[in-house]
């Protein structure tokens, strides 16, 4: 498991990406980080004072300064292209697509489904493709899945879709990213991907809590 | 040696030594009036710094108490409730954003230096420049006020509708405060720019400006074409408070995220409009502490302008999960990368300046080398918020928090420090403790650091700001965090504490204590009033080394008659 895993666990395909792009965004930091505090450090000790008395000027020099601004160019348009590559697969809408009806008000989160049900928790089935679409009763809140790396704005009077792709049965947080009044912090509820059989049955029937924790737990 | 062509008896001081320097009353005003009613530019700088200090101490005290929350995780806020801890944000940005960074060095520091660099006697308009200070106050005064009646505002200093027009909180007197201070900033900027195109000594052509003269002036055209739409924009707010009609609010039939285009049309700008001043400081004392030209010195102006240029077109990058569409968000993101390359250029240019310097490891320079560690730290952080597929991820959590201080705190007021430290002396004519100078800045960094790379790490970790409350998951880095609030408060303590009993009680120093070559370094320490008691005639570049050039043979100083 990588670093960025181990912050925080990648429980999708597209938050895998995410964590790939961030990856190889940070080595490169890392890289012209010390390239240039190093070099920083180096002259301060090479040039000092003491050990070279005498300055020499240089008013510039012209391939240097085309080079230090061409390589950094290819780098961020490399940079950027990973990002808008890594962000468009989320927005392709396939046909199999189930939709999920999020609701946010001050402060809380509604989930409703297409055969009317609703809920306070984000039940969802494995294997399936989730596309959520958001909307605001009251302020614009943020609908935020961290572990999987995706978040959209809800803003009142407009829709808004998210994709989701749960792959892992398991527990999940969501929260509210865009500051939204006086207990914007405690606007958090769970996401839970259930096995596709006990999904169908919670949409259709309902389970207990045991049953739920069962599932996710991987009790038969 | 021509330095500058230096009339007999030095610039600024008299031949009869009439000359009054600029702390001693001349006027007709006596007291705390010779003071507020001068319009002496570099009376007005230490009036300004007075003040913006004052704010800094009230934002830094929120920020500890911010952090102070965080000693326990609970549904319940332990030290403070949501309300309160709603109101504690919302007024460390506010009071940080809008009364320090944004006015910031160029309030202070450029009032004071930008018409001794170019050797002029004053700005352009004294007495709009008396104004701007006096609409700093009023503003800062009203949004003082807006604690005291009806309760503290609530919204985060970004004001985001519909929320700001359904809190029952005072915001309207809040954004009232704010739009009174952008038109303090707008006359300050426009000063400086007519300042800069008309006031220049003779021989002071652009490409002999200093490059903290350059960065002013990019800032000026920031601060005059951004800062009204602020302005409108928060009209706009109050409009549709006070009078119900439909702008924003979808209720109303409003748009809310047209208020949010219009907010970051003008506060992306801000952000440089914070950062291009430290940036001209950095060129300032790293030329100096060199005792060398600046390398590239015509990319490092001309950079200047374009980050200002570029710095309008990425606003977008604020709202990328705010529903724009992929056009948009292709474009804001591309440019976004983009507006990196000529901060880098600038920081290749200063590293390369100090190669074959003779470098003088005086406390200003220190704080130089901490500026370049924060500021790339938060430029390289900056890159993986460019990024969309990361910044969906990121946005709105502690990452963004951890990377804007690392920005602005880390770059841009840790060089107003290191600026304090290379300009007072030459402002009081007298030397702080070196040595406690530098213990000082020891004491920031390693705090500074404690404070903010766990924020990083929790960003990541998914943990979201303005959170008065946080999941226990989070409590080892929040302490880490909180801890070195503590520690970066101890070192701001002893730092001022030095520099002000350096003011008054340190060692006097010469005019010159650096080496510096620009114009400020040529009249006494404690300038006179009229700054130059002859108009100063340039004939060089403005960091001027010829014993540093290759083949300079030394002459015998010729001695003034």
């Amino acid at each position: 498991m990588s670093f960025l895993g181990a912050l925080l666990p990648a429980v999708q395909h597209h938050a895998r990406a995410v964590d790939d792009v961030a990856r190889f965004i940070i080595v490169t930091d890392i890289i012209l980080f010390v390239i240039v505090v190093g070099t920083m450090f180096l002259f301060v000790f090479l040039y000092n004072k003491k050990r070279h008395p005498r300055a020499v000027n240089i008013h510039g020099n012209v391939p240097l300064e085309v080079i230090w601004t061409a390589v950094p160019v290819v780098l961020v348009l490399f940079m950027f292209y990973l990002g808008w590559t890594g962000y468009i697969q989320t927005r392709v809408v396939p046909k199999n697509a189930m939709d999920v009806k999020v609701i946010a008000r001050q402060w809380e989160w509604n989930f409703q489904y297409m055969n009317g049900k609703t809920a306070d928790t984000l039940f969802l089935p494995q294997g399936r493709p989730i596309k959520c679409l958001l909307s605001s009763v009251d302020v614009i809140h943020g609908f935020y899945i961290p572990a999987f790396r995706e978040k959209q704005d809800v803003i009142p009077g407009r829709v808004r879709y998210l994709m989701l792709y749960p792959e892992k049965i398991g527990n999940y947080e969501i929260t509210c990213s865009q500051y939204c009044g006086l207990d914007h912090a405690l606007m958090m509820t769970r996401l839970i991907v259930l096995p596709k059989d006990k999904f169908d049955k919670w949409l259709n029937s309902g389970l207990s809590s045991e049953e739920i924790s069962d599932a996710i737990t991987g009790k038969p | 040696m021509a330095e500058i062509a230096i009339e007999p008896g030095g610039l600024g001081a008299s031949p009869n030594g009439a000359s009054h320097n600029y702390l001693e009353n001349t006027g007709k005003h006596k007291g705390i009036l010779a003071w507020i009613l001068s319009t002496d530019h570099k009376r007005i700088g230490i009036l300004y710094m007075i003040s913006i200090f004052t704010f800094f101490a009230v934002g830094v005290s929120l920020g500890f108490l911010m952090r102070l929350e965080m000693l326990v995780p609970g549904p319940q806020g332990k030290i403070f409730d949501a309300q309160q801890y709603n109101a504690l944000f919302t007024l460390h940005g506010v009071i940080m954003m809008f009364m320090f960074v944004i006015p910031g060095i160029p309030a202070t520091l450029g009032n004071f230096f930008l018409p001794i660099q170019i050797g002029a006697k004053d700005v352009a308009f004294p007495r709009i420049n008396l104004l701007s200070w006096y609409l700093y106050v009023t503003g800062a005064i009203i949004v003082l006020c807006s604690l005291f009646w009806r309760g503290l505002p609530d919204t985060g200093w970004t004001f985001y509708v519909p929320y700001s027009i359904r809190t029952a909180t005072n915001v309207t007197l809040a954004v009232f405060g704010v739009f009174v201070l952008g038109f303090s900033s707008i006359l300050t900027g426009l000063n400086f720019l007519t300042t800069i195109h008309r006031m220049r000594a003779p021989g002071m052509s652009w490409f002999r400006m200093p490059l903290f003269v350059w960065a002013l002036y990019a800032n000026g055209w920031i601060q005059v074409i951004a800062t009204p739409v602020l302005a409108i924009t928060l009209l706009l707010i109050a409009i549709e408070r006070v009078f119900h009609v439909g702008i924003f609010n979808p209720a109303l039939g409003g748009d809310p995220v047209l208020y949010q285009h219009l907010f970051w049309i003008y506060s992306h700008p801000a952000v440089y409009i914070m950062i291009l001043p430290p940036m001209g400081v950095v060129s300032e004392i790293v030329a100096t502490f060199s005792h060398r030209t600046i390398f590239g010195y015509k990319m490092v102006a001309m950079s200047s302008l374009a980050i200002a240029f570029i710095g309008y077109l990425v606003w977008g990058h604020h709202m990328f999960v705010a529903g724009e569409t992929q056009t948009a968000q292709f474009v804001f993101s591309l440019l976004t990368f983009l507006v990196a390359i000529p901060s880098g250029i600038k920081v290749f240019n200063w590293v390369a300046t100090m190669y074959k310097g003779s470098i003088d490891l005086q406390p200003p320079f220190l704080f130089l080398m901490a500026f370049i560690i924060l500021f790339s730290i938060g430029g390289l952080t900056g890159l993986i918020l460019g990024s969309l597929a990361t910044d969906v991820h990121l946005t709105g959590t502690y990452f963004v928090v951890g990377h804007f201080h690392y920005i602005i705190f880390g770059g841009g007021v840790f060089i107003f420090f290191g600026a304090l430290h290379y300009w007072l002396p030459k402002m009081f004519g007298r030397m702080y403790n070196k040595k406690v100078a530098n213990w000082a800045l020891g004491i920031l960094f390693v705090g500074f650091n404690m404070l903010y790379f766990p924020m990083l790490l929790l960003g990541y970790e998914g943990m979201p700001r303005r959170y008065f409350t946080y999941l226990p998951k989070y409590e080892l880095l929040q302490h880490i965090s909180m801890v070195g609030s503590w520690v970066l408060i101890t070192g701001l303590i002893i730092m001022f504490w030095n520099l002000i009993r350096g003011i008054f009680k340190g060692e006097k120093c010469g005019a010159n204590p650096w080496g510096g070559t620009t114009l400020e370094w040529s009249i006494p320490s404690i300038p006179p009033t009229e700054n130059f008691e002859h108009v100063p005639v340039v004939t060089h570049e403005p960091y001027y080394h010829p014993e540093a050039e290759p083949g300079f043979v030394a002459e015998p100083v010729p001695v003034a008659k």
